[in-house]
């Protein structure tokens, strides 16, 4: 084999290990699949409404670090914010922290606020409403990980309050 | 559309990438009686999306609230399948073939040869930690069904993960 021959299956193989080496591609890799901003919103609290924001935001890049955020549909089914919802957080030292969902259904919580010690468990509440999700999260402080827009073998769909559409009060909002 | 199709062919090179292809496992080697009852109690504590419900990883499991084998099927929607709990087997098996078969040959003894077994206690770097304390229910299902004698209640137990 000459050397001009094996090169080739070198380089592959180097790239291959840059790329998909067990260190942290993925990061990079996941960030370019979200795409850009989207046109007329700016990156701030409204921006990347169902994506897996501690993604960027996990405290190595310019966007600041969150240790729980992610989206609040309506239903399951449409893109369509729930804004003013609960979002509790139940930690293994049963710590309880509360956010609030804004008009873009986001919400987004700080280390320095609240650093949970996982599994974490999750509720949302309207009133008196109160959906539970069932399962514990065991380290992703990302909704949108397990939660993407459409259902599939990996992801429980949009993470949604209702079941069927109900009227939102959605007063303060644009 | 196409950003998934990307998105699956990362993933599947990663798969590859990091984890080597999956062992078989050898004939007659791994306790199959009471296996689903041990498979479902490490998809409910092992197999949840950010941790070993992920494709790529040495030890990916299946689970009804987790990663599902199926297309058709979605996490927290029905129960476990057959597939799955057989797709586990071979994953917790081929992490180690050989030394599995002579675990179970020699009656279940010194299971802290497995490294599923190490990493469960946290006797070996795990980035999930110790999820198994030595002597709690899911440490005792582990090594009951290695020893071909399944404590079907310890590996119910285990599977219960109770919001506090
Ligand atoms: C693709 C990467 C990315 C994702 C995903 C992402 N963000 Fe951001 N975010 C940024 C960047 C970059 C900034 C701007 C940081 C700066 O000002 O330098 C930002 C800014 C913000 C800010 C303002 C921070 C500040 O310092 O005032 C908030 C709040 C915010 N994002 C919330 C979210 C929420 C909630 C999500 C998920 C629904 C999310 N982001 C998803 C990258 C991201
Ligand atoms: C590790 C993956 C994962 C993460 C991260 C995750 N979820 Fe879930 N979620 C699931 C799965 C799987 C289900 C379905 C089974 C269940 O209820 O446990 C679910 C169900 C839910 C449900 C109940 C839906 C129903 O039909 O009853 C709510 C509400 C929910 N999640 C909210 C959230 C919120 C809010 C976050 C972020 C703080 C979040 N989830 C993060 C995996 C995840």
């Amino acid at each position: 084999m000459t050397v001009s021959s094996v090169w080739p299956g070198l380089a592959v193989l180097l790239a291959v290990a840059l790329a998909f080496g067990c260190d942290d591609p993925l990061r990079e890799r996941t960030i370019v699949a979200l795409g850009p901003e989207a046109a007329g919103v700016p990156p701030g609290p409204l921006h990347r409404a169902g994506q897996p924001c501690v993604v960027c935001h996990d405290g190595r890049s310019s966007a600041r670090e969150f240790s729980v955020a992610g989206t609040v549909f309506v239903t399951a089914d449409a893109p369509d914010p729930a804004p003013g919802v609960v979002v509790e957080l139940v930690d293994a030292d049963k710590r309880t922290f509360r956010a609030a969902t804004n008009c873009a259904g986001n919400f987004f919580v700080e280390p320095a606020d609240f650093a949970p010690r996982y599994p974490l468990f999750v509720a949302l509440e309207a009133g008196r409403y109160r959906i539970e999700m069932d399962t514990p999260v065991q380290r992703d402080g990302s909704c949108a990980s397990c939660h993407d827009d459409r259902t599939s073998r990996s992801s429980a769909g949009r993470v949604y309050l209702f079941g069927t559409p109900r009227p939102m009060d959605a007063s303060g909002c644009p | 559309m196409t950003r998934v199709w990307l998105a699956a062919g990362w993933t599947a090179l990663a798969a590859l990438a990091c984890s080597g292809a999956e062992a078989a496992p050898q004939a007659g080697s791994p306790p199959r009686e009471g296996w689903a009852s041990v498979s479902e109690m490490l998809g409910a504590r092992c197999g949840s999306l950010d941790c070993h419900g992920q494709s790529g990883r040495p030890l990916r499991l299946f689970h009804n609230d987790g990663l599902r084998l199926a297309d058709d099927d979605a996490p927290g929607a029905g129960a476990t399948t057959t597939d799955e709990h057989a797709a586990n087997l071979r994953a917790v098996v081929g992490l180690e073939p050989e030394l599995f078969a002579r675990v179970v040959a020699e009656g279940g003894a010194a299971p802290e040869r497995l490294t599923l077994v190490r990493k469960a206690l946290g006797l070996e770097s795990h980035k999930g930690g110790a999820p198994f304390a030595l002597g709690t229910s899911g440490d005792v299902c582990l090594r009951s069904w290695l020893a071909t004698k399944t404590d079907e209640a310890a590996c119910a137990t285990g599977a219960q993960v109770e919001r506090p």
